[in-house]
C-alpha cells in the first residue's frame, strides 16, 4: 500500500470507518512510514478535540457505584492473605552523594545560556561537584486481607535531572502487588532526545539497586507501568539514556514531588553508572 | 485546574488494583463520558449503561495506557467513542440528525460536570469550536456527525442526500482544515 492511497482512508481510520482489512492494511503501512503514522496521530488529535465538543450529561446518582461494583478483579487485586495488622515499615537513606556536571551550564530566569546545554552539556561533562543529602521515606504494607487496595499512591517523586530540572514522575504502589509507573518528557529544547530503550533501576536501601525494566522514550516521551521486582526497601529510582549516563532520578520520600532542590540519591558511581546490569 | 491526583496516576493505580482511584477516575470524567456517548447513541439510558463498560474497558486497559500518545482523558474519551460506536453499528436506536446534533453542541458544556471539568474540557473546546466556525457549512455538517456523532462516511451521505465519494471527502477535508487551524492555533500560542 503506497503512502498516497493510505493518506485517502486516513481519516477514515482515525473516526473507526474501515472494515477489519482496510484497518489492518493501514496499521501495518503507518508501522513502518513514520510520515504517515505522524499524519494519523495529528488527524487523532484533532478528532480528540471534536469528541470534546460533545457537552456533560450528569450521570445518575449511583452511576460511580455501579461502575466500581462491576470493575472487573484483574489477578493483582486479589485478597492477599496477611498477618491481619497494618506493617509501618521505615527507611532512613544514608547521606548520599550525588553527581553533578561541572559543565552544565545553569538556567538563569528561565533562559538557558548556552544551546542545547541540557543533556548535550551534562552527558559532555568531564568533571563533577559532589552534593550531600539524605531522605527518609514510610513505606506502609497493609498486610490485612483487603478486598480494594491499595488505597492510594504509597510514594510519588518527582524525577529530575542533575541539574534539577523536572523531566518525569514516578509513582510506586506497594498494595496488592508491588508496581511502579513512571514517565518522562523531555523538553525539546533543552534536550538532545534520544529515542530508544531507557533502563529504570530501583534503588534499594544500602545501594541495592535493581534494574526493572526497559523504558521506550520517542521524541522525549516515555512511559512504563510495570509490576515492581523485589528490591527490599525503596528509597528512589533512577533512569539511565541508551549510552548508559543516567538522565534524572527521584527519590521517594518526605517532599517529593513537590519541586525544590535536586533529588536525593545515591551516587551513580565513579563511572557514572551503577546497578544498570553491565 | 482539576484537584487530586493527576489522570496518570489514578490510571496507574487503577492497573494496581486500586478501586478507590477507579471510584475517582469515574466521579471526574463521568458527565464527560456519559456525554460523548450520549452524543453518538442518542438515548440517555443506553448512553449510561454503553458509559459503564468504557469504565470497565479503562480499568482493564489502564496496564496498557501510555502516556505518550495522549492525556489520560484522551484515552478515555476513544474508549468512550469507540464503546459508543461499536454499540450503534450493532444497533442505533435513534441517531441524532444533523438539527439535533447542531442542538447539542448548542448547549455548550453548561449541563453537566463539575466547574473544574467544564475549565479542563473547555480549553480545547474553544479553539476546536472556533475552527469548526471558519469551515464551509456542508463540511461542518459532515464532520460533526461522523467525529461527534459517530457516524459512518454512508450514513453522512444519506442524511445529507449526498453520493458516499462526496461524503468521504467532505470528511476528510474538514478534519485535514481543522488539523491544520488546530496547529495553527498551537504555534502561535507559544
Amino acid at each position: 500500500m503506497q503512502c498516497d492511497q493510505v493518506r485517502e482512508d486516513t481519516a477514515a481510520f482515525v473516526l473507526g470507518d474501515l472494515d477489519g482489512a482496510e484497518r489492518a492494511m493501514i496499521i501495518e503501512h503507518i508501522s513502518r512510514c513514520p510520515p504517515c503514522q505522524s499524519e494519523v496521530a495529528s488527524l487523532a488529535v484533532a478528532v480528540d478535540g471534536l469528541t470534546r465538543l460533545a457537552p456533560p450529561v450528569l450521570p445518575s446518582d449511583d452511576f460511580v457505584d455501579r461502575v466500581v461494583g462491576g470493575l472487573p478483579r484483574p489477578l493483582a487485586a486479589e485478597p492477599q492473605l496477611g498477618t491481619g495488622a497494618p506493617e509501618v515499615v521505615k527507611v532512613q537513606t544514608q547521606k548520599w552523594p550525588v553527581l553533578l556536571p561541572l559543565g552544565a551550564q545553569r538556567r538563569e530566569r528561565g533562559q538557558w545560556t548556552g544551546p542545547r546545554a541540557g543533556l548535550r552539556a551534562y552527558i559532555a561533562a568531564a568533571a563533577a561537584v559532589v552534593v550531600v543529602a539524605g531522605a527518609v521515606v514510610y513505606i506502609v504494607h497493609d498486610r490485612r486481607p483487603a478486598r480494594t487496595a491499595p488505597r492510594a499512591p504509597v510514594a510519588a517523586t518527582d524525577l529530575r535531572t542533575p541539574m534539577g530540572d523536572k523531566v518525569g514522575q514516578a509513582v510506586m504502589f506497594v498494595q496488592p502487588n508491588p508496581y511502579m509507573s513512571i514517565s518522562v518528557d523531555l523538553p525539546a529544547n533543552l534536550y538532545d532526545r534520544v529515542s530508544g530503550p531507557y533502563l529504570v533501576t530501583v534503588v534499594g536501601r544500602g545501594g541495592a539497586d535493581v534494574a526493572q525494566a526497559q523504558m521506550g522514550v520517542l521524541d522525549g516521551r516515555g512511559a512504563l507501568n510495570e509490576p515492581l521486582k523485589a528490591v527490599g526497601d525503596v528509597v528512589g529510582v533512577r533512569v539511565a539514556a541508551p549510552n548508559g549516563m543516567d538522565l534524572c532520578s527521584g527519590p521517594f520520600g518526605p517532599g517529593a514531588g513537590k519541586g525544590g532542590p535536586p533529588p536525593e540519591m545515591p551516587p551513580p558511581g565513579p563511572t557514572g553508572r551503577r546497578g544498570m546490569g553491565r | 485546574m482539576t484537584a487530586g491526583p493527576s489522570d496518570d496516576l489514578l490510571i496507574a493505580a487503577m492497573a494496581s488494583g486500586d478501586t478507590d482511584a477507579a471510584a475517582q477516575f469515574v466521579r471526574r470524567h463521568g458527565a464527560v463520558v456519559i456525554g460523548v456517548v450520549f452524543a453518538i447513541v442518542g438515548d440517555r439510558h443506553t448512553a449510561e449503561d454503553v458509559s459503564q463498560e468504557v469504565f470497565w474497558r479503562a480499568w482493564r486497559a489502564a496496564s496498557s495506557y501510555d502516556p505518550r500518545r495522549g492525556t489520560g482523558e484522551a484515552w478515555l474519551l476513544a474508549i468512550a467513542r469507540n464503546a459508543a460506536i461499536d454499540h450503534v453499528r450493532v444497533r442505533r436506536p435513534r441517531p441524532l440528525g444533523p438539527a439535533e446534533m447542531d442542538h447539542l453542541l448548542a448547549r455548550g458544556h453548561d449541563d453537566g460536570g463539575t466547574p473544574d471539568e467544564r475549565v479542563v474540557a473547555g480549553v480545547d473546546a474553544v479553539l476546536v469550536r472556533r475552527a469548526l466556525s471558519r469551515l464551509p457549512e456542508a463540511q461542518r455538517r459532515a464532520i460533526v456527525m461522523a467525529a461527534v456523532g459517530g457516524r459512518t462516511a454512508a450514513e453522512v451521505g444519506r442524511a445529507e442526500g449526498i453520493p458516499l465519494g462526496t461524503a468521504k471527502t467532505r470528511i476528510r477535508t474538514a478534519l485535514q482544515r481543522l488539523r491544520d487551524a488546530l496547529a495553527e492555533s498551537e504555534r502561535s500560542a507559544v
